[in-house]
This record gives structure tokens, C-alpha cells and sequence, in this order.
């Protein structure tokens, strides 16, 4: 039998440490990318009058392939908590694991299409983007309150 | 917590050796990144600040925050996938509460603290260094030691 106790310390961490690493994401593409649109296109598209070059197919296949891996298996690990609990309903589990997958798939392909030249795919990278990070916060906030914050878990 | 399908470690012979060569590959892990890291950063705490601050003598340039962040959000994703299932694995050993619990605490707070001083060396204060060297050894101590524990109980002390 596993302590209840070391259970929700090891949570505890667990969820401190991917807060951080969130947070790290977060702070990478507001340094690297820019907070608006513009700014995004602009990184991955090039601009010639500011010798900005544009990126590589390869360049962005680089940050891409991995988070396929490391993505997924943050969702996994995270959401697969949200499976022993009745409290929240079937119908919320599956619309927050569908959202995340969902943002993180558009995050990770639309700058594809920025290279391309569409600029609509650089509204669709910001808002995947920060959508992405809210539904993980709101997982977060729910493995916190339902397994540390209540007595009975 | 669902990562394992049994919760004897001893269930299945074949349970045993996967779970023994999975501790033994992270246990590679975690000293090639002590490596790894002496390398990216250096193993004196002079060497990290030139690597963070540069050093105009030596022609080294100092660190962009886009690659010391790039290096924190990767290293700190395979850390934590590695040492979180490592301690999934501690949480079913036969060991006191507070062996257990000392392990869960020192090794993970160490994690989170040698990101913390790490940021906060780059940021603020030279002295930090000390502390980013400190925790960053400790982190993958405390999770080699507990991996140690788990090939001891799985191959060593049998059922």
C-alpha cells in the first residue's frame, strides 16, 4: 500500500516542478518570439528591411519533432491523474484533454504555415499558444485542489 | 499513481529485469547529465559565471537568455520525467516512511532550488553559483541513491 502521505508530496513536486518548466516555456517565446502576431511572424517569416532571416524548414522541424515526444507525454502524465477522481465529469476530463492536444497540435504546426506566408497562421501560433498554457494551468490547478487542498482524494 | 501495473515489485520475473535495466538507463542519465552539465556550464563555480557573464580575455561570449532558457526548459522537462518515475518506483520499495520521504523531498526540492539559483545567478547575484553547484549535485545524488536502492531491492535482495 502507498503512503496517501508520500503520494502527495511526490505530487506536490511533481506539480512545482512543471509549473516552472511552464514558466520557462512561457518567458522562451515571449524572449524568442515576441508577445504579438507581428512580432511572431516576423521571427519565423524574416524580414529583409530589419535583416531578420526567415527560418528553415529544418530549423523548425528541430523544435517541432521533439515536442511531439515531450508534449504528449506531459499531457499523459498529468491528465492520466484526472482518470481516479469522480469529481469533475466524464464530459470536462475528455473537453480538457481534447483542448490540450488540440492546442499544442496547432502550436506546434502553425509556423509551417507562417513560413509559408500566411499571416493568419501567426494568430493561430499566439492563441494555440497561450491557450495551450491556460488549459494546463487549469489541470494543474485541478490535480492541486482535488489531491493536495482536500482531505479525501 | 498508475505507472506501474503492480504494485510488487516482485510480481513477474520479466517486471523485475524491465524495471532493473529502465533504473539502470536512468541511472546513465543521470550521470551523464552531472557530465553534460560540467561541460555546458563548468564544474567550478568561475567557470559557470564565465560562462554565464562571458569573459572578454578569454573571448568568450557571455550566455543569451534565450539559450540559457532553452537549456532550463529542456533539461528541466527530461529531469523531471526522469526523477518523477524514479520516485514512483521509490514510493513502492520496502523502506521506512522517513527514508522514503526524505529521498521524495531532498531530491526533487533540489531540482526545483538549482533552477531557481541558476535563474537567480544569471539575473542577480554572483553568489548564487554556490548554491545552482550545491543543489545540482544533490538533485542527481539523492536520485542516483534512490535508483541504487531500486536495483538493490529488485536484483540484490530478491523477494
Amino acid at each position: 500500500m502507498i503512503s496517501p502521505r508520500l503520494f502527495k508530496l511526490l505530487l506536490f513536486f511533481a506539480l512545482g516542478l512543471i509549473s516552472l518548466q511552464l514558466l520557462s516555456g512561457i518567458w522562451l517565446f515571449i524572449e524568442k518570439y515576441g508577445l504579438t502576431p507581428g512580432e511572431v511572424y516576423l521571427y519565423f517569416a524574416g524580414d529583409e528591411a530589419n535583416f531578420i532571416m526567415a527560418k528553415s524548414v529544418e530549423g523548425l522541424l528541430e523544435t517541432a519533432v521533439p515536442h511531439f515526444v515531450a508534449v504528449s507525454a506531459t499531457i499523459f502524465v498529468y491528465a492520466h491523474f484526472l482518470l481516479f477522481t469522480k469529481e469533475i465529469s466524464e464530459k470536462r476530463k475528455q473537453l480538457l484533454i481534447f483542448g490540450l492536444f488540440l492546442t499544442a497540435l496547432i502550436d506546434i504546426f502553425s509556423p509551417l504555415g507562417i513560413l509559408y506566408g500566411c499571416e493568419l497562421f501567426a494568430w493561430l501560433k499566439v492563441l494555440s499558444f497561450w491557450g495551450f498554457e491556460i488549459l494546463m494551468g487549469v489541470l494543474l490547478y485541478m490535480l492541486f485542489s482535488l489531491y493536495l487542498l482536500q482531505k479525501r482524494a | 499513481m498508475k505507472f506501474l501495473v503492480s504494485k510488487n515489485l516482485h510480481a513477474n520475473p520479466n517486471y523485475t529485469l524491465l524495471l532493473g535495466f529502465f533504473a539502470v538507463m536512468l541511472l546513465l542519465y543521470f550521470a551523464g547529465d552531472l557530465f553534460y552539465l560540467a561541460n555546458f556550464f563548468g564544474h567550478t563555480p568561475l567557470a559557470v559565471l564565465q560562462t554565464l557573464r562571458g569573459d572578454l580575455d578569454a573571448f568568450v561570449e557571455p550566455l543569451s537568455l534565450a539559450s540559457l532558457l532553452e537549456h532550463l526548459h529542456v533539461s528541466l522537462f527530461l529531469a523531471i520525467l526522469a526523477i518523477f518515475t524514479t520516485m514512483a518506483i521509490v514510493l513502492r520499495l520496502n523502506l521506512q516512511f522517513r527514508h522514503k520521504q526524505l529521498l521524495i523531498l531532498v531530491s526533487m526540492s533540489s531540482l526545483f532550488l538549482a533552477s531557481l539559483s541558476l535563474l537567480g545567478t544569471y539575473f542577480f547575484c554572483d553568489a548564487l553559483v554556490y548554491a545552482y553547484l550545491f543543489f545540482t549535485l544533490l538533485w542527481h545524488l539523492g536520485a542516483s541513491y534512490a535508483l541504487a536502492l531500486i536495483l538493490f531491492e529488485l536484483w540484490v535482495k530478491k523477494a
